[in-house]
């Protein structure tokens, strides 16, 4: 497929991709798109995508599927659908075929009393299905304890358009929905979302009940559902911190989504400053009326963790008063603010607030909320002259733009940072210290809620954003608040979807909820071992062990994810990486009862110990995958499905740039990053000439990024670009998906603030917005009128560099036959 | 207009540099928006055309952080935008730099849309603050054009944002450009003013120059005469328009009652608290002449129900006076009827200085205690 724009002009391209997405791909997602937009209220939002996929903007990626088709028995035939059952860690799109392990007809789940447990299946329609209904029953006990049908919350999972990559959106399942009836389309893969609510005095014991479908003219399927309830109540670490900045709120529904917060293990939110005014003494007076407020939700909420507030509201209150900010005069009006601030906490001990420094220090590209280390360390020493005010930097890292920022973790009360290696020293520090460590932003994995906390050592984990503001337009897939990052996406961004009259939790809000009961789990077992009499060393040392795993199977940072060697990653099944989660969580429920039998005297190896009569479930086990199916799940080469392209034509009169046929060309590469010794550096930027993909010659240039941002660097060549219409080069996108480009150009008139940056972003011409398909792609840049965003023209003589990458510089791709060209 | 008409058929000047703000055309959105927008080709001027659809009920649009942040090469924000609406739309361009703390520390630029086509042409060069200070263009942290006053929605549809430098000195073709050249044709806006030679020779400001131009393009019966009339209404009452710029404790109404005495519709001020005011601003409705130049007394009627007297004053700001250095200009309201005439030949300000009464920003009338005034309009005339 050889796709080419033009910079001016209508984008043919998007429109063949949107052709080829509709006669190729799956018409599903259309059908759910529409469905999405037919949720709206609002008909701008409507006219807006409508105008974004004519200029390309707005362009649906479909899912690809894995698994061949699955072949319905005779009773999914007279089911009239496929049932399966997924590890709900991992999606279900609307074209998922079932794996032969997941084609069960069961459900079984483990729980403590007042935990809330998911459990979810799916079904494939091998037809129409009417008027659909989903129901459960009471769960009981052989000796008669029940857990009522109204404990199993219902939801189908609706599968949204959401952001993946910028202007592109994939269907993907995003809101768990209540409802009634469904109808559901052939072949639309639908998945189901049961959580249960054990009672905070549910009895423990084997639950059984039945989960019944029913389709108008099918016969209804029952799946059977198992429900352990486990002898003991998951302990709430009193140290820890979950909390979420909260984006917007809606005084009516603020109360149900902290309630809903609450029950999904949190317990902080941010809260805004109170406002401050000044008497003409320099006497600070608060309005408070805000804190009250939150005062009272919050607890009502049972939401008494640290919340955080700021100071840069008292900031600018002072800088409106005159001084400049940590000016002369600043500081006393500062200070006493600050005072005021203090005054209030003091008359509530129960509420318990840490006061942010501004924002992500930083030493360049500040944005207003943000300040550099050494402002930051101002206002440390102004929060300082307030003895009892609990104060907090989260830098993202251990340097900022090469200023070390370890020097904070001295100075503040509480350190939140990014849990990854960028951190690594303001982690240990933290730890070293004993100050308490908040880490931020790791995502909605399970992973980073729970095990990977406890591996931390942090204190906290808190995440951008909860949109709490209620909007009848919260599906909408652009954002219709202002458009912060152009082509970015309104969904799959928050952990729900607040409308006015209800709140629809997203799967990974559920994730996250397991990972918080996965750190309980874990928290109960460590009070546990606190408790173990001596005369339990056997198990405290059969508990260590399994602490021990469980540290060697969790990484240092979450987002690399479990290490858990090659009976699972390597094996490539998503379903077994998935299953160690629970694998690991009975185990350590197991290891809580054998202490709790040894604590109360009893032989956990004994008939009637709770150890013994527990034990005998299988829970956690590890899903066996066959070797052939190991290999259909293998990872992907970059190559996947990209054999060939079709070889280009210079056209008459063309200057080459670059053909890549020996490895000279790499003489004419720049690694993108300050301080590096050789101008191209291969352990940098991993460019090499290869036979692969060529498009011109022998020999294309592959690249595969390995750091965040930047890209490839094309430089010393042939720069007078004069007499020329229009820049080209072949690019070969290796992966199954379209990803967005990123290209830049300056010409020797830039100012270079280090050897191999690109020069200010006013005074280079940025090209930030064109979708890179699967497979060959020509782009094209005009030449004519080339020039700077700030408007100055390039001296077309003296054309210095290029830049490229795909997808922020995380994509694979390769490039050849860099041109100039006269349009014919 | 036989001038004006001549006027428009002259080439479009050069400009040397150009810039997007916002490219609408590629689809481009503002990514700092309270006012509802939406891409749309169902702009009636344009339908086959993308344009950005702003619904104005409260709210702005602009862009946060922008990408380009130095302005200080250029000389205008030029756009596009349509009116369809039969009523004119008072909006104003509002700049923040990295020193902007509030209010006072931005500048504004106000602006007039006539119903139907406008192209628009702001001086941005020389922009100062609303407090009278330099401007900082090379360090702008934020845009928004907002409308001036709240009112029912008005839909305006606007086309490619975009800067432009000095005019080159000799009239043709547009210079190369990165860019494209926006489609409407603008009236060049180079330094605040213009002077054309005609058959008649006349100086007007830039904002009043394109909402001329507007008019024209509209079809509009009639453009604002460029001599003064010999009456203008600072607040007409009869055309059913109410001051937009007043403190929160006052309120403010149209009625029928005093209608006698202050000959037709009375506007019913209550001041909740003392030191508190209503008034209008250069960005009000339509109704503020941004010129007072031609008059000498401002005129108007009150009637003051209580058993009182009152005492309050009119203050007056341009462009360049802050509140410390306005112009006020104190009256005392009897009981009963009372006949007020403010000399506004030379408009003092506090500080020592004068109004520029061609850019007259802001007036408002605030009284020295809690009361309920009923007054006409406000009437600019001459001895």
């Amino acid at each position: 497929m050889s796709l080419t724009t033009a910079l001016r002009g209508t984008p043919h391209w998007v429109c063949a991709l949107l052709v080829l997405a509709t006669s190729c791909w799956a018409d599903p997602a259309q059908d759910l798109l529409h469905e999405q937009l037919a949720t709206l209220t609002n008909s701008d939002i409507l006219s807006t995508i409508k105008v974004l996929q004519r200029v390309g903007k707005f362009v649906l990626v479909p899912h690809k599927e894995d698994s061949p088709p699955a072949v319905p028995a005779e009773m999914d035939r007279r089911a009239g659908f496929i049932v399966f059952v997924r590890n709900y860690l991992e999606e279900v799109y609307y074209n998922t075929q079932p794996r032969p392990s997941e084609r069960v007809q069961t459900l079984a789940a483990f729980a403590t009393p007042d935990e809330y447990e998911p459990l979810t299946f799916a079904l494939c329609p091998l037809g129409v299905l009417n008027d659909l209904t989903v129901t459960c029953t009471d769960l009981t006990t052989a000796t008669g304890a029940a857990i009522p049908a109204a404990a199993v919350d219902v939801r189908f999972v609706r599968q949204l358009a959401r952001g993946a990559g910028r202007f592109l959106w994939t269907i993907a399942p995003e809101a768990l929905e209540t409802f009634d009836r469904l109808q559901l389309p052939a072949d639309r893969t639908t998945q189901f979302w049961l959580t249960v609510h054990v009672p905070p005095d549910g009895a423990p014991g084997e639950y059984h009940g039945v989960v019944r479908i029913s389709a108008r003219g099918l016969p209804v399927t029952e799946l059977p559902l198992q429900l352990v309830v486990l002898p003991f109540r998951l302990q709430t670490d009193p140290a820890m911190t979950y909390g979420w900045y909260l984006a917007g709120t809606t005084p009516q529904t603020l109360p149900a989504v902290l309630a809903d917060m609450r029950a999904h293990g949190f317990n902080a939110v941010t809260i805004g400053e109170p406002s401050v005014t000044f008497a003409a003494d320099g006497t600070a007076t608060g309005d408070f009326s805000s804190w009250e407020r939150w005062y009272k939700l919050l607890k009502d909420a049972g939401m008494t963790g640290i919340h955080q507030s700021g100071v840069s509201s008292l900031s600018a209150a002072v800088v409106r008063q005159g001084p400049r900010e940590l000016g002369p005069g600043f500081d006393t009006l500062f200070v006493a603010g600050l005072r005021a601030y203090k005054s209030w906490l003091d008359a509530h001990p129960d509420f318990h607030v840490v006061f942010t420094i501004f924002d992500e220090p930083r030493e360049t590209l500040l944005n207003s909320w943000n300040r550099n280390f050494d402002d930051t360390v101002d206002y440390i020493s102004l929060c300082r002259q307030v003895p009892g005010l609990r104060i907090s930097v989260n830098p993202m890292g251990d340097t900022g733009d090469r200023k070390d920022y370890t020097p904070f973790v001295g100075l503040v009360d509480v350190l939140n940072t990014h849990a990854w290696k960028g951190s690594e020293k303001l982690i240990a520090l933290t730890r070293q210290q004993g100050k308490p460590l908040w880490t931020y932003n790791n995502g909605y994995s399970r992973l980073a809620w729970g095990f990977s906390q406890w591996k931390l050592g942090s204190q906290g984990n808190w995440q951008w954003a909860y949109f709490a503001a209620a909007n009848p337009n919260a599906y909408s897939p652009i954002p219709i608040g202002g458009f912060e990052n152009e082509g970015e996406s309104n969904t799959g961004r928050g952990p729900t979807y607040c409308f006015p009259d209800r709140i629809v939790p997203t799967p990974r809000y559920e994730w996250v909820r397991e990972g918080i009961d996965d750190y309980r789990y874990l928290y109960t077992l460590l009070q546990a071992l606190k408790r173990a009499p001596a005369g339990a060393a056997a198990a405290i040392d059969r508990a260590r062990k399994l602490l021990q795993e469980l540290s060697d199977a969790v990484p240092e940072y979450p987002a690399i994810g479990l290490q858990t060697g090659t009976e699972a990653g390597g094996s490539g099944d998503p379903a077994r990486l998935m299953a160690m989660f629970d694998h690991f969580r009975w185990r350590i429920a197991l290891a809580i009862l054998e202490l709790q039998d040894i604590e109360a005297g009893r032989d956990p190896q004994a008939a009637g110990s709770l150890w013994s009569q527990f034990s005998r479930y299988p829970f956690g086990q590890l899903p066996n995958i066959s070797a052939e199916a190991a290999a259909t799940r293998a990872p992907k080469t970059p190559t996947a499905g990209v054999l060939a392209v079709e070889k280009t034509v210079l056209s008459p009169g063309a200057k080459l740039l670059y053909d890549f046929e020996t490895d000279d060309c790499l003489r004419q590469l720049e690694t993108d990053r300050a301080g590096a010794e050789d101008p191209f550096d291969p352990d940098l930027m991993p460019a090499r000439c290869v036979a692969d993909l060529s498009t011109y010659g022998k020999r294309a240039l592959f690249y595969q990024p390995q750091d965040k941002a930047g890209g490839l660097h094309f430089i010393n060549f042939d720069g007078d670009w004069r007499g020329f219409d229009v820049l080209r080069m072949d690019l070969v996108n290796p992966t199954d998906r379209p990803v967005n480009g990123y290209l830049c150009i300056t010409d020797a008139n830039v100012p270079l603030p280090y050897p191999r940056a690109m020069g200010a972003y006013d005074d280079r011409f940025d090209l930030e917005a064109f979708i890179v398909p699967p497979g060959k792609y020509t782009l094209e840049v005009d030449l004519g009128g080339l020039g700077a965003k700030n408007g100055r023209l390039f001296d077309m003589s003296r054309i210095a560099k290029i830049a490229l990458s795909l997808d922020g510089n995380r994509s694979p791709f390769y490039v050849d036959c860099i041109r100039l060209e006269k349009r014919q | 207009m036989t001038a004006l008409a001549t006027w428009l058929l002259l080439p479009v000047l050069a400009f040397g540099q150009k810039a997007y703000l916002l490219n609408v055309q590629k689809g481009e959105l503002p990514n700092d928006a309270s006012a509802q927008v939406a891409l749309t080709t169902d702009n009636p001027e344009q339908p086959d055309g993308i344009t950005l659809k702003v619904t104005y009920g409260k709210g702005a649009f602009g862009q946060y952080n922008p990408r380009l942040k130095d302005w200080s090469s250029f000389q205008t924000m030029r756009f596009y935008v349509f009116n369809p609406a039969q009523q004119p739309v008072s909006l104003y361009l509002a700049l923040r730099d990295k020193d902007t703390v509030d209010y006072n520390t931005r500048s504004d630029i106000p602006f007039t849309v006539q119903p139907g086509r406008n192209n628009i042409s702001l001086p941005i060069r020389g922009a100062v603050r609303i407090n009278g200070a330099a401007f900082d263009l090379s360090s702008i942290r934020q845009w928004f054009i907002s409308r001036s006053a709240e009112g029912p929605d008005q839909d305006l549809y606007f086309g490619d944002i975009v800067l432009e430098g000095a005019p080159t000195t000799a009239p043709g073709p547009a210079a190369p450009s990165a860019l494209p050249a926006p489609a409407p044709p603008s009236a060049p806006a180079a330094h605040g003013t213009i002077v054309l030679e005609g058959r008649v020779r006349i100086e007007i400001d830039t904002v009043t120059l394109q909402n001329l131009v507007a008019a024209a393009q509209a079809g509009a019966p009639s453009a604002p005469q460029p001599t003064p009339a010999p009456r203008a209404y600072v607040l007409n009452l009869a055309a059913g328009q109410l001051p937009s710029d007043n403190s929160p404790d006052v309120t403010v109404a149209l009625s029928d009652q005093h209608a006698a005495e202050l000959g037709g519709k009375t506007l019913r001020v209550q001041w909740a608290r003392k030191e508190t005011s209503f008034g209008m601003g250069a960005w009000g409705a339509g109704a503020v002449p941004f010129n007072w130049t031609g008059f000498d007394v401002l005129r108007f009627e009150a009637f003051n129900p209580s058993d009182r007297v009152l005492g309050c004053y009119m203050a007056v700001r341009d462009r360049k006076t802050g509140y410390e250095n306005r112009a006020d200009m104190p009256f005392r309201l009897s009981p009963g009827l009372n006949k007020i005439e403010l000399p506004i030949g030379v408009i003092a300000t506090n500080a020592g200085g004068t109004i520029d009464k061609a850019n007259i920003t802001q007036w408002y009338i605030c009284c020295d205690q809690p009361a309920e005034v009923y007054f006409s309009s406000l009437r600019l005339e001459n001895e």
